[in-house]
């Protein structure tokens, strides 16, 4: 029990000095590899499920909890991710009031242009990461332009990257 | 509009999307605004930008707001189970079955291609929620203030980055915008 909760802080102290997917990586770094409790390659394979799996990219933190502790410090993971989310109850409460006013109604627009910036900022990283030759950049492009465009499931369009990637390097 | 039907709408939104927290938050807006109109485009907004200024995962902060906004507490607590539990659990099995899926030798090709694609539905997804206001407001105004968030990113952490962009938002000249 003792383990579980000391776990459980120590993810909500990385969740909740983040506001973005990625920003707790440094503190787990420091927290886990720095002291030896997980390698450098453990927790990129981490980063890398969170990238593959459904939901957030910050949800890496569930595979760190598993690699920790199984089950048990999935679970702990798994708590710290939700139990900030919860804070924006009372903000949604009181703000929520003021949100049709002219001013703050521009402010929640400027904020949601805001996040799209900051969201790329992120999303470079990852691109360059994934780029490597021309194939990458047609699936990156095709995935952008059918979810803009169709109603398709996302499932499949990770199916279909994976089979096409597969394909050409078999070919080569 | 029952608690089954959020939940449904949830479950998809939340075990079916890749692509992580901009491509789901943009499937939820398609299914609950464009789709089911449970909610109005301003109120998703709402939901998305205090997510944002919420720590912790956005994603997880938006859906409880939307959940909340839709069908108070329950709702807030039955999207965030949704949206959370699920994903959480494809992403424990994953990790179990990471080392054996690494030592087979097609597999980095796989997951190259798959994390290709997440990169472009991450992109589409930030399309799709950005969108309305780029086209609909003016486009001068959606420019600068997309610009000064992706510049002020690269210094600034990411709440004062959106505090920044609030401010700015907050102090621009009144103007049409959608809804």
């Amino acid at each position: 029990m003792t383990q579980f909760l000391l776990l459980y802080l120590l993810f909500l102290k990385a969740t909740l000095s983040s506001f973005s997917g990625m920003t707790a990586l440094p503190i787990l770094r420091e927290e886990l590899v720095v002291t030896q409790r997980l390698t450098d390659r453990q927790l990129n394979t981490a980063v890398v499920v969170g990238r593959l799996t459904p939901g957030p990219k910050g949800s890496y933190i569930v595979s760190v909890g598993q690699m920790l502790d199984g089950w048990r410090g999935a679970l702990a993971a798994w708590l710290a991710l939700v139990t900030p989310a919860l804070l924006v109850l009372p903000l949604l409460h009181w703000l929520g009031k003021h949100a049709k006013s002219p001013g703050p109604k521009r402010a929640l627009e400027a904020v949601m242009l805001g996040s799209a910036g900051l969201s790329l900022t992120a999303v470079v990283p990852l691109a360059q990461d994934a780029i490597d030759g021309p194939v990458p950049v047609l699936l990156i492009a095709a995935a952008a332009l059918i979810f803009v465009r169709a109603k398709v499931e996302t499932i499949w369009l990770i199916v279909a990257g994976a089979a096409v990637m597969l394909g050409v390097k078999m070919l080569n | 509009m029952y608690l089954a039907d959020l939940a449904r709408v949830m479950l998809r939104a939340g075990t079916l999307t890749f692509g992580g927290g901009n491509a789901t938050s943009a499937s939820i807006r398609r299914q609950m605004v464009d789709e089911r109109g449970w909610l109005s485009g301003a109120d998703f907004t709402l939901a998305f930008t205090l997510s944002r200024i919420t720590p912790g995962t956005n994603l997880f902060a938006c859906c409880s707001a939307v959940g909340y906004l839709v069908r108070g507490w329950t709702g807030a607590l039955l999207c965030l189970l949704i949206a959370s539990v699920p994903s959480s659990i494809v992403t424990t099995l994953l990790t179990l079955a990471m080392d054996r899926i690494l030592r087979w030798p097609p597999a980095t090709h796989l997951m190259h291609g798959a994390i290709a694609i997440s990169v472009g539905l991450s992109l589409g997804g930030l399309w799709v929620l950005a969108s309305p206001y780029l086209r609909q407001a003016p486009l001068l105004r959606g420019i600068v203030i997309l610009t000064a968030g992706f510049a002020l990113a690269t210094w600034l952490s990411p709440i004062w980055v959106l505090a920044a962009c609030a401010a700015l938002g907050y102090l621009w000249p009144s103007e049409a915008s959608p809804e």
